[in-house]
């Protein structure tokens, strides 16, 4: 199963599931490629946002874990906004922060 | 209580620009400069084209083609932009060095600064303002007074940071309390020193008052916006760990509906991730 990853969290030995390519269209590694510190170097300086890897089925772990990370990005976002001003702004950009935040740790 | 030029006064070895920045700005208010005067000018400065060069044909800007030169750059983005990249590429030059300091990151700081620059333009796009490609800048210095602090005043940086941690106030309030004067205002006064529009200085000097701001009222308010967005994003860090208050007077300076902050959030987490190669040289510097 292909997982979807953000060049962040790239790591040596990961192996490639789609092809990826620079903004020309040229490919810059092919499926099959199992990355190393020179080929995320390739892919860091080309700005590549986000790779497809090999990966399996989310384990209950994974899912754990997740929930775990997004629980403690809530409680960071609200200590971060304790003290702010009281007004419709302050609390939709606190709102939607967490959403967004829960939202991309889903997408890992 | 201790007053800006008192505090500066104490930076030796004032950091700046080279001066082809200036003499860029000087040639595109000639209206009868073109593009290959202006070209020349920065040719002169080859790490500068380079680093201009390398901006351009990141993944930020996403042309299809690869610009080879500076005189292409003009021709394809415009004098303003180029004008802009200089800027910008000579800023990280001055300002690379970490400092060493383990409490302050300098690659947060531009992590932070950057996503700042990202979010100004996309507020940019939607309100008006100067312009979406001047509040990148602007997004991207508003927070250059920390970093003259941390390279200039290293102990009384420090000391700021460390009452920053002790009680989780922002940097402003630290710094008020230590020196008496902020970032804000120290990144002012060397906008202002380095001869940059004075919009700018406005906008780097009060993006923690926006209302003061006068006339740039608009463009600091749209970086105080984008300022609190990158802080709830979690998109790098100036050194504390808070948001602060956007008055509703700041917002509604805007003219922005609320509807539209989703959006605008979710389109600052995707182009920051294309923002490697400024990230790449601020850290760098070349």
């Amino acid at each position: 199963m292909a997982k979807k990853i953000t060049i962040q969290r790239v790591k040596p030995g990961m192996k490639i599931i789609k092809p990826v390519h620079n903004l020309q269209g040229v490919a810059l590694l092919q499926e099959g490629v199992v990355l190393n510190e020179k080929y995320i170097s390739i892919l860091r300086s080309w700005g590549i946002p986000e790779v497809y890897i090999e990966g399996g089925e989310e384990t209950p772990d994974d899912r754990k874990a997740k929930r775990r990370e997004a629980f403690k990005i809530t409680k960071e976002i609200e200590r971060k906004f304790a003290g702010v001003i009281k007004n419709k702004i302050m609390d939709e950009i606190m709102s939607i922060a967490k959403k967004q935040l829960a939202e991309e740790i889903e997408e890992g | 209580m201790k007053d800006v030029r008192k505090i500066v006064y104490k930076i030796e070895n004032l950091p700046t620009l080279p001066t082809v920045v200036s003499e860029v700005t000087r040639l595109l208010k000639d209206p009868l400069t073109s593009a290959s005067d202006v070209s020349k000018v920065i040719s002169e400065d080859q790490s500068l084209s380079a680093r201009v060069l390398k901006l351009v044909n990141s993944a930020f800007y996403g042309f299809p083609e690869r610009i080879s030169s500076i005189n292409h750059a003009l021709v394809i983005l415009g004098f303003r932009a180029v004008e802009d990249l200089v800027l910008m590429a000579s800023v990280f030059n001055v300002f690379s060095k970490d400092s060493g300091g383990a409490d302050f990151s300098r690659a947060e700081f531009w992590k932070h600064a950057i996503g700042c620059a990202v979010a100004a333009k996309i507020i940019g796009e939607k309100v008006r303002v100067i312009s979406a490609e001047d509040l990148f800048v602007a997004g991207l210095l508003h927070d250059i007074g920390k970093v003259v602090l941390d390279q200039y005043m290293h102990n009384d940086f420090k000391e700021i940071v460390g009452v920053v941690k002790a009680r989780d106030i922002l940097m402003a309030e630290a710094e008020k309390m230590v020196l008496g004067v902020t970032h804000a205002e120290v990144g002012g006064w060397l906008a202002e020193r380095w001869g940059l529009p004075s919009w700018l200085v406005k906008v780097i000097r009060f993006h923690h008052q926006p209302e003061a701001a006068g006339d740039s009222f608009r463009e600091a308010s749209a970086i105080s916006l984008a300022d609190i967005l990158c802080r709830a994003k979690n998109i790098g860090s100036g050194g504390d760990n808070k948001v602060p208050s956007l008055k509703s007077r700041t917002w509604e300076e805007m003219k922005l509906p609320l509807s539209s902050l989703e959006p605008i959030m979710k389109e600052l987490s995707q182009q920051v991730k294309r923002t490697g190669v400024f990230l790449a040289l601020a850290r760098e510097g070349k």
